[in-house]
């Protein structure tokens, strides 16, 4: 559901939508690098993308 | 997916151990293998897809080299080797499968496969080779080239037919997952399964202690997950199996098309055999007929004599003088007595006595008259009924004749019958199996729905659960940042299926377009090809529409165009350098191609294919060869031949 400009809510969180697209951006490089690679597994794919997000969402 | 060499031992013809190194020449990029019918060219073509899969199109699985075997001793062992040296995304790959086989003494089965195929994966990284793990064999083959797609880049030009159909008919999703993958949507999938994932493993870390209600909820939403997770699964299946079940049926339809005229044959087999056993009935009726005309063959031929004889008979005017019911014993008594029965008197020579003693010459014993009379009948009886004895034998013996004629006619007939019947399937036997498939078919589409249905309420009380457990997750510090992070998670995660199902979409219609490109320049306008959403290939005539029957060649281009239009997009997005396509160029590994086409359309092809595939190699007859060297002349990079000594069967050799 979108609320303010640049913010939307999802399952009753407000989501900054500038925030996921970094994360989201950072994901598309991760992913496209790892399909020519296979460098990283998919654990460590989850724990890099928990670890992203978590950054990006307590960053001021 | 760049073929670099292949190395052969013992495999089928390819005796001892053969190596056949393709160009890679980007300029020069077309390898040409020639041979006549029978050395190996179609082996070779088999020999990757055994290699990368550990599959054949043999009707005979044993690979052993006939030759070598020849030479082995009872309960010796020797081994097949089909080893390929590929790069693929920048990395060298040597791909090898391995079986061991051991002759026997019995006649009838010579060599047994002794153990299991083995297969390996080594990849050369800085320097070093490594193995791919023994559990992520099947994964790492799969993001090489898949099965699904193996088939349609190893062409070969005998199975025109049949890959056709697959192109045109429902392959399930298997080959439209390959499909994407090859277009370069494997990162995109990749994203959205992690980010999945991601989502899922935030559930594990919600802190229980604050409510135990969200372990409850935790549970029920995992159990609503798992239960989803089957149902998907099992549509997934009966996607796949409705795939198969309607080409079954279609196949089953087409054989009965075909086949219709063997329920005739059949038929009429049936009439011919009837036919055939009352002319055998008839045969020996006839038989029987002219043996009792024959009966009368004597009276037949005795005819003139008894002619005679009554004429004889009558010229003697010897006519019946005897006194009927009177015998020799009556006269004697009436001379002893003296007196006649009219009342004269029987004196010895009187006129009475004399006439009494005269008829002693006509009455029995000896009743010459009586005899005659009865002759005379006799002859007349047998002369009436032998006068139509010939005609009547005539007329059987025509009818014999008649008969043995038809009865050698219909013998003739059922045999003809019979040689068109063989080979024909059974049209009642195919009905019967049309009906069973489609009747499973039914049964598949209740399930669908049934499991839809199911899906639809699970999915909807998943979601409640959910909100009921975010309402009290964000009441702890800790749960509330799992929850903030999750849903990150999930906004990303539905971003990027949007953005996927956009993505494919635009790159479906890049594809159809290149595809139509690549077929009109190969095959003439007027047809259109058109990709559905899982990727089947239609064909549609321009400016009528509708579907349209297709010949041999437009076949061939069919294939060509879909591939190389596939191979010519993973190319192109190649150059592209950001986003989610990663894509590799492939080769495209033809068996006779060319003898199915017009000389311009060999043009064509030669001239199309090589500028769009990054590596070519195609298999051609020694009668093809010019050909190849006037269209292919300056692509060609490295030119082969398989000879075989002496016309052998079993030996062939590269050079």
């Amino acid at each position: 559901m979108e609320t303010n400009i640049g913010e939307i809510t999802v399952n009753g969180v407000t989501v900054d939508k500038k925030k996921a697209d970094n994360v989201l951006r950072w994901l598309i490089r991760q992913e496209a690098e790892n399909v020519r690679t296979k460098a990283r597994s998919d654990v460590q794919m989850i724990s890099d993308i928990q670890k992203n997000i978590q950054e990006e969402v307590e960053r001021r | 997916m760049l073929l670099k060499s292949l190395k052969l031992k013992d495999f089928r013809q390819f005796k001892g151990e053969q190596t056949i190194v393709f160009s890679d020449d980007p300029e020069k990029n077309v390898t040409v293998i020639m041979g006549d019918n029978g050395t190996g060219k179609t082996t070779l073509a088999q020999a990757f897809t055994w290699c990368l899969y550990g599959e054949t199109d043999f009707d005979d699985k044993i690979l052993l080299c006939k030759a070598t075997l020849r030479d082995m001793l009872p309960g010796q062992t020797e081994k097949v080797r089909a080893e390929l040296t590929l790069t693929h995304k920048g990395t060298e790959y040597i791909i090898v499968s391995e079986q061991q086989y051991r002759k026997t003494d019995k006649s009838d089965k010579p060599v047994e496969v002794a153990g299991q195929r083995g297969f390996t994966i080594m990849y050369k990284q800085g320097g070093q080779v490594e193995y791919v793990k023994q559990s992520q064999l099947d994964g790492r083959m799969k993001e090489i080239l898949p099965f699904e797609l193996a088939r349609y880049f190893f062409f070969d030009g005998e199975r025109i037919t049949v890959m056709s159909k697959r192109l045109s008919q429902g392959k399930g999703d298997e080959f439209a997952r390959a499909v994407r993958s090859l277009l370069g949507l494997d990162a995109f999938t990749s994203a959205i399964d992690h980010l999945k994932k991601t989502i899922k493993d935030y559930d594990k870390k919600y802190d229980a202690r604050s409510d135990s209600k969200i372990e409850d909820y935790t549970y029920q939403i995992s159990n609503f997950e798992q239960t989803i997770e089957l149902i998907e699964m099992r549509l997934s299946e009966i996607a796949d199996e409705e795939v198969l079940v309607t080409e079954r049926i279609g196949d089953l339809q087409a054989a009965i098309e075909k086949n219709k005229k063997s329920e005739e044959l059949a038929e009429r087999e049936k009439k011919l055999i009837s036919r055939r056993d009352a002319l055998i009935v008839q045969k020996g009726r006839n038989i029987t007929g002219l043996l009792s005309a024959l009966k009368r063959a004597p009276a037949y031929f005795a005819k003139k004599m008894m002619r005679d004889s009554l004429q004889q008979l009558t010229k003697t005017g010897k006519t019946d003088k005897s006194v009927p019911f009177v015998n020799a014993e009556t006269i004697k008594y009436l001379i002893e007595r003296g007196r006649c029965i009219c009342g004269a008197e029987v004196c010895t020579g009187t006129d009475a006595c004399n006439t009494l003693t005269e008829l002693f010459s006509y009455v029995p014993p000896k009743s010459i008259g009586d005899s005659i009379a009865d002759f005379r009948e006799k002859c007349k009886e047998r002369v009436r009924i032998s006068e139509s004895m010939f005609d009547d034998f005539e007329a059987k013996y025509a009818d014999v004749c008649a008969c043995d004629s038809e009865y050698a006619e219909v013998l003739q007939d059922i045999a003809d019958v019979g040689k068109q019947l063989l080979g024909m399937d059974d049209v009642g036997k195919l009905q019967a199996d049309r009906k069973r498939y489609e009747t499973n078919l039914r049964g598949l589409h209740m399930e669908k729905s049934d499991c839809e249905r199911r899906m639809g309420g699970l999915e909807t009380e998943c979601k409640r659960v959910e909100t009921e457990r975010d309402k009290l997750t964000l009441k702890d510090d800790n749960n509330r940042r799992v929850t903030i992070y999750k849903a990150y998670a999930q906004y990303m995660y539905n971003t990027l299926l949007e953005q996927y199902a956009e993505e494919e979409r635009k790159i479906r219609e890049e594809l159809e377009e290149t595809v139509n490109d690549i077929f009109h320049s190969l095959f003439d306008e007027g047809f259109m090809l058109e990709l559905s959403e899982r990727y089947d290939v239609n064909v549609i005539l321009s400016d009528f529409g509708g579907s349209s029957e297709t010949s041999t060649a437009q076949n061939i281009s069919i294939i060509f165009a879909f591939i190389a239009g596939v191979i010519k997009m993973a190319r192109e997005s190649q150059k592209e350098e950001n986003g989610l396509l990663v894509t590799e160029p492939y080769p495209f590994v033809m068996d006779a191609p060319l003898s199915s086409f017009d000389k311009k359309r060999i043009e064509n092809v030669c001239d199309v294919l090589p500028r769009i595939a990054e590596q070519v190699i195609i298999f051609i007859k020694d009668t093809d060869g010019e050909i190849a060297e006037e269209h292919l002349g300056n692509r060609i990079g490295r030119r082969l031949t398989f000879h075989a000594p002496n016309n052998s069967k079993t030996e062939t050799y590269v050079s």
